[in-house]
């Protein structure tokens, strides 16, 4: 103690797991909620939404299922970082009726969880910040 | 390595005891047999996480498409190498609780399982690898394949079970996680989520209410199956709280207990084991 460094706080990895499938799971579904509450069925529109939403419940069930405690652990400082941004994301796609913001946004999201999962930390940096500035 | 606890509680006491009078054989026999039961019952639970991600992969195809259900998924399957694992943990506990049982009844093991190495190296992917769970179950696989070279009695046991016994927690420890906050915390949900979503979605622009009501009826149906399937998988988190409470206070009160207390201790956990297997088995 008192060595000045900062004191490293153990990760139930698990934990932050589901954090993250519950995250990306949510993100899909209010995308699926925005197409059904402002789109017309099977339109290329309705499509192309329903595509990232289907992408992000893989990405949940990856998050779910995959041991990701390297990545988890490789981005420790930015899992609150992520978090914020991707409930951002989330709150506002639930207010949203414009078509090419929800696109921009769900993009953006795909990316930052193909980022998380490949578990190189300066992808997800550019991936979060990608997403933050689509809200 | 191993771990084990220092000041580790002791199922030396338990055997002493069991040996001591038959009405204490009895009641840890009858412990043993349903805690085996009871982790043999949670395996259909198991098999359901990844039947529950293809089932919610599927909710995809629209109503009236006549597409055939996918059968395998890549997320999904992964989903499914974590539920052998747990599967595999599982099958080694039962193993190792009617090694238990065997020596409370006879005073040596007469059958013992010989793929517990085998199970083990599937438990990886479901418990951690590295994982204090993991580790428990290497010891307790370990112990398991060691019966089953020699005909295992209950001196030698007395050295072994030391160590062994202060890992059912950590394994049962996990076997909750994956239940609790991966299938009905996470999988099951989702699944609910989707479905709701396949409704809706078919629901738009129709405006029959005749559609509407069948649609609905239907909705209900599949919601009352899912919430069947939480239930159970809720009895199997209660269940392996119970045995596993239930056998560490056995062995933490092994040496001080009289033979005739055992079975008063042994008793709420087995009734309420017993009242909760078909609660488990019920949705599945």
């Amino acid at each position: 103690m008192g060595t000045g460094q900062p004191q490293l706080i153990p990760v139930d990895l698990a934990a932050a797991a589901a954090e993250l499938a519950d995250v990306f799971n949510d993100l899909s579904n209010v995308l699926d909620e925005f197409r059904i509450a402002n789109l017309a069925p099977d339109t290329p529109r309705d499509k192309e939404i329903k595509a990232h939403a289907q992408a992000l419940e893989d990405q949940s069930h990856r998050f779910t299922a995959e041991s990701i405690g390297a990545a988890l652990q490789s981005i420790q400082a930015d899992l609150a970082n992520i978090k914020t941004v991707t409930r951002q994301a989330k709150d506002q796609l639930k207010s949203l009726n414009d078509f090419s913001k929800a696109v921009c946004i769900a993009t953006a999201a795909v990316g930052l969880g193909a980022a998380i999962a490949a578990g190189k930390p300066d992808s997800i940096l550019s991936a979060a910040d990608a997403l933050r500035q689509a809200l | 390595m191993i771990s084990v606890r220092r000041g580790a509680p002791t199922v030396v006491g338990i055997l002493i005891l069991a040996a001591a009078g038959c009405t204490t054989s009895e009641s840890v026999t009858k412990f043993c047999a349903t805690a085996s039961t009871t982790l043999t019952a949670a395996g259909p639970v198991f098999s359901d996480m990844k039947q529950s991600c293809l089932r919610e992969v599927n909710s995809r195809i629209p109503f009236g498409s006549f597409q055939l259900p996918v059968q395998d998924d890549p997320g999904c399957a992964m989903i499914g190498a974590q539920a052998e694992g747990a599967q595999a943990a599982a099958k080694i506990l039962a193993d190792y609780f009617n090694a238990i049982n065997s020596v409370a009844s006879f005073g040596a093991v007469k059958t013992a399982s010989s793929d517990a190495k085998d199970l083990n190296t599937k438990t990886g992917p479901a418990v951690g690898a590295d994982s204090p769970g993991q580790k428990a179950l290497a010891s307790i696989a370990m112990f398991l394949a060691s019966t089953a070279a020699s005909g295992y009695r209950q001196e030698a046991l007395e050295k072994d079970l030391t160590g062994v016994s202060a890992n059912i927690s950590a394994v049962v420890d996990a076997l909750v996680v994956i239940v609790q906050r991966i299938y009905i915390g996470e999988q099951l949900k989702s699944e609910e989520q989707k479905l709701r979503i396949r409704y809706e979605d078919f629901a738009r622009g129709k405006s029959s209410p005749e559609v509407t009501l069948m649609l609905d009826d239907r909705w209900h149906a599949d919601e009352q199956a899912l919430e069947a399937k939480r239930a159970s998988a809720q009895s199997l988190v209660t269940a392996l709280q119970a045995l596993s409470k239930g056998f560490a206070e056995l062995a933490a009160n092994g040496h001080s207990l009289k033979a005739k207390d055992v079975p008063a201790l042994l008793a709420p956990y087995e009734t309420q084991l017993q009242a909760l297997i078909p609660q488990v088995q019920k949705a599945f």
